[in-house]
C-alpha cells in the first residue's frame, strides 16, 4: 500500500482503502492496442552464477512488490479510461518458455501486468508496457535480484536510486506521471512519411524467433570511435544498412523506394530530474530515403549521427511529449466513453502504430551493479516483443559484453543475417545463440 | 567452439545449426547435447478464442432458424420455405465462421467446405422446387469452377516471387477464362452448343491487357516512362 507521501502525489488516489492510479500518458494506448499479434511486452533478465531457488525468488518478489507498488497493479476499466488498481497479492513465479514476450494472459497471471520467470540460472521479468519502460523495469529487476541474493547468500547489497531498499516506504516521485509534469504548451505535428516494412512469411500467433548476438563492448566502442559516433548510433546505422540490403532485394519497386526508419527510444530522465518508475521515454525515428540514391555505411552513419543530434534534444522531445499530453487533455477525447474510445484507439494504433518505422532498436546502455552483486551476476539481457513490425531489436551491455537481441515473427532471418555479417565484416567478434529447436 | 562457415559468426554450443543461414554444424562432438539450451523447449500456448466466436455465431444463427422452422410448421403443418432460411444460414456459417475455428489459416479446407455447402444448398433448392435438371449440368459445375478459380487466384496473389504486373496479368487471364468457361457451360445446358458469344468480349480484351502487363514488366524503359507519367 502507498505511503501518505505517495498518496499525496497527483496520480494516486485512495478510496476506502483501495488505491488506484491513472495510466501515464504513454501507457494509454497499450490496453486498447494489446492483442495476440501485438502483446506490448518487453523482457529483462539476469543470469546468475547458480541455479535459481524458486522459493527464495517468490519471497524476494513479495518483498520487492511491497516496496514498488507501481508494479503490483491490475488493469481496471473505467467509464472513460482504463486505470491501474493496486492489489496486495503476489503473482506466481513461472517456468520460462521457448517463446518469451508473447501474449500475457492476465487472468492466468492473477491479473498482474508482468510475469516473473526462471530457467536454470536465469531470472526474467516480462513487463506489459502499461506499467513501466526499460529504465523502470531494470530498476525492478535489479531490486528483485538484490533481494534474492540477500536472502540466498545473506550478503549486504548497498541500495541506491536503482536498487531500491525494500525496507523503506514507497515514495511519491516513483509513481508520478512525469509526462504531465514536464509537458509544456507546445505541439508538433506527428505526421511523418510511412516507412518500409520488412516482409516475410508470418509465423503462427504465439511463435517468436529470437537471435542474440554477443559481442565485446571494447571492440564495438573502438569501431564507434573510428566513426566518431556513439555505440548506439553505430548499431542503429548497421541495422539500417542491413534493412536497406534486404529492401533492395524486394520485387516490388514501391517497397524498394520506401523510407527505412529505425525507432530509437530516448530515456527522458536524462533531460528531466524525474525519479518515476513508470513510463517516461520518447523516441526518435532515424533513417534514410532510398529514392535519393545508393547509400554506403559511412553515409548512413553520418545521417544517423546528425539526425540524432537534431532530434534527440530536450526541446524536440518535449514538443513530442507535449503533443501527446495535449491529446490526452483534449476535452472531446476525454468525454468519449471507453467502449467507443477503445476500438477507435485500436484502429489508430493498427493504422498508425508502427507505420512510421521499419523496426525498433532500444538500447539500455551499460548496466552497472554494485561490487557486492557483480560477482553473482553473469549476464543481463533485454528483449522486445515483436508486433506489427515483424522485427524488434534491443541491446544492453554488462561487464564488457554487449547482448544484441533480435526478436522476429517471420520465418526468414534476412535482417539478422545481414546485420550480424556486417558486424563480422567490420572485425567484430560475434557469438550467436537462439531459441531454435 | 563452432563457427558458421557461411556467416563467419561463432555459434553457442547449444546450436545445432546456424540460426542465420541454417547451415548445419559439422562437429565431431555433439556438444549441444551436453550444454544447457538458452531457452527451454516448452512453449507458452496462446489460447485461441476463434472457436468461441464460431460457437457464439452458431448460437445466434440458431435463433432465427428455430423461429422460422416453428412458424413454418405452425402455419402450414409442413417444412418447406423455412429450409431456404436454414440452408442460407448454414452457408453463412461455413463461409464466414468456419475459418475462425482454425488456429492457422486453412484456405484449401475452408474453400472445399464452402464448395460442399454451396452444392448442398443448390441440391436442397432443387429438391424443394422439384426440378433437378439444372443441378448437375449447370449448378454444380459452375460452383466447382468458381472454387477452383478462387483457389488459383489466392495462390497467384500469394506468390511472393511474382512481380506485381505479372500477378495482374495472371489475374486478368484467370477472370477471362472463368467467364468463358461459365458461358460454355450455360450454352451447353441451354442450347446444347459450344459456340461462344458475349464471353469473348471479355476474354479477348482481358488477354490483351494481360499481354500488355507482361510486356510492360519486361520492358524497363517503358515501365519507367509510365511510372514517370503516372506518379501521384
Amino acid at each position: 500500500m502507498y505511503s501518505e507521501k505517495a498518496c499525496n502525489n497527483l496520480n494516486v488516489t485512495v478510496i476506502s482503502g483501495e488505491s488506484w492510479m491513472k495510466l501515464d500518458n504513454a501507457a494509454k494506448i497499450y490496453p486498447a492496442a494489446k492483442s495476440k499479434k501485438w502483446p506490448g511486452l518487453f523482457r529483462l533478465s539476469m543470469e546468475l552464477t547458480e541455479d535459481i531457488d524458486v522459493d527464495i525468488l517468490s519471497i524476494g518478489l513479495e518483498r520487492t512488490l511491497k516496496r514498488l507498488p507501481s508494479f503490483s497493479q491490475k488493469l481496471g476499466c473505467g467509464l472513460f479510461w482504463y486505470y491501474l488498481e493496486h492489489q496486495d497479492n503476489t503473482p506466481p513465479v513461472q517456468k520460462d518458455s521457448n517463446n518469451p514476450c508473447v501474449y500475457l494472459d492476465t487472468k492466468a497471471n492473477k491479473d498482474f501486468l508482468f510475469r516473473v520467470r526462471y530457467y536454470g540460472r536465469r531470472i526474467a521479468v516480462e513487463f506489459f508496457h502499461v506499467l513501466t519502460d526499460g529504465t523502470g523495469g531494470m530498476c525492478f529487476l535489479k531490486t528483485l535480484v538484490a533481494e534474492y541474493l540477500t536472502l540466498k547468500y545473506d550478503i549486504g547489497i548497498p541500495r541506491s536510486a536503482d536498487i531500491i531498499d525494500c525496507n523503506a516506504v514507497p515514495i511519491g516521485d516513483e509513481l508520478e506521471d512525469s509526462f504531465l509534469k514536464y509537458a509544456r504548451h507546445i505541439s508538433k505535428s506527428r505526421k511523418e512519411q510511412s516507412a518500409y516494412h520488412i516482409s516475410g512469411t508470418r509465423e503462427e500467433i504465439g511463435a517468436i524467433n529470437i537471435i542474440t548476438g554477443i559481442m565485446p563492448v571494447h571492440e564495438i566502442s573502438v569501431k564507434a570511435k573510428e566513426y566518431s559516433v556513439t555505440v548506439n548510433e553505430l548499431l542503429t546505422s548497421v541495422l539500417i544498412m542491413a534493412i536497406y540490403n534486404v529492401q533492395q532485394n524486394e520485387m516490388s519497386t514501391r517497397k524498394r523506394k520506401k523510407l527505412i526508419k529505425v525507432c530509437v527510444p530516448i530515456n527522458l530522465r536524462k533531460f528531466y530530474p524525474s525519479h518515476t518508475l513508470r513510463n517516461f521515454a520518447s523516441y526518435v525515428n532515424l533513417g534514410i530515403d532510398p529514392t535519393l540514391g545508393q547509400y554506403t555505411l559511412e553515409e548512413i552513419i553520418k545521417t544517423v549521427k546528425y539526425t540524432m543530434g537534431l532530434e534527440a534534444t530536450e526541446k524536440m522531445m518535449n514538443a513530442k511529449m507535449s503533443t501527446n499530453v495535449s491529446s490526452e487533455k483534449n476535452k472531446i477525447i476525454r468525454v468519449i466513453p471507453l467502449f467507443l474510445k477503445n476500438p477507435l484507439m485500436k484502429l489508430i494504433h493498427y493504422l498508425d502504430g508502427d507505420r512510421y518505422n521499419s523496426t525498433t532498436l532500444s538500447n539500455l546502455g551499460m548496466i552497472k551493479l554494485p561490487n557486492e552483486m557483480v560477482c553473482y551476476v553473469d549476464r543481463i539481457d533485454f528483449m522486445l516483443g515483436a508486433g506489427q513490425n515483424p522485427i524488434a531489436c534491443s541491446c544492453v551491455s554488462f561487464k564488457d559484453t554487449l547482448y544484441f537481441n533480435i526478436s522476429r515473427t517471420i520465418v526468414e532471418p534476412l535482417v539478422e543475417q545481414n546485420f550480424f555479417t556486417l558486424l563480422v565484416k567490420m572485425g567484430i567478434h560475434i557469438k550467436l545463440e537462439s531459441n531454435q529447436r | 567452439m563452432s563457427y558458421c562457415v557461411k556467416c563467419g559468426v561463432q555459434l553457442s554450443d547449444a546450436e545445432k545449426k546456424c540460426p542465420l543461414c541454417f547451415t548445419a554444424i559439422n562437429n565431431q562432438e555433439d556438444t549441444h547435447l551436453k550444454v544447457q539450451r538458452p531457452y527451454p523447449l516448452e512453449t507458452d500456448k496462446i489460447k485461441h478464442n476463434g472457436r468461441s466466436i464460431a460457437v457464439l455465431g452458431m448460437l445466434t444463427l440458431l435463433i432465427p432458424a428455430v423461429i422460422c422452422l416453428l412458424c413454418n410448421i405452425l402455419s402450414s403443418g409442413s417444412v418447406d420455405w423455412s429450409l431456404y432460411i436454414i440452408g442460407g444460414e448454414a452457408c453463412f456459417f461455413i463461409y464466414a465462421l468456419l475459418p475462425f475455428i482454425f488456429e492457422k489459416p486453412r484456405a484449401l479446407f475452408c474453400l472445399s467446405a464452402d464448395l460442399g455447402v454451396t452444392c448442398g444448398y443448390l441440391a436442397l433448392i432443387g429438391i424443394l422446387i422439384k426440378d433437378m435438371s439444372w443441378l448437375f449440368p449447370l449448378g454444380i459445375p459452375i460452383t466447382v469452377l468458381s472454387g477452383i478459380f478462387i483457389f488459383i487466384l489466392i495462390k497467384t496473389v500469394k506468390l511472393r516471387q511474382l512481380a506485381v504486373l505479372h500477378k495482374l496479368a495472371a489475374i486478368t487471364v484467370i477472370v477471362g477464362l472463368f467467364v468463358t468457361i461459365t458461358e460454355l457451360l450455360i450454352n451447353l445446358f441451354k442450347h446444347k452448343s459450344i459456340i461462344l458469344s458475349w464471353s469473348l468480349y471479355i476474354l479477348l480484351p482481358f488477354s490483351m491487357i494481360a499481354l500488355m502487363f507482361i510486356f510492360i514488366e519486361s520492358n524497363h524503359t517503358l515501365k519507367d516512362k509510365i511510372l514517370r507519367r503516372l506518379f501521384i
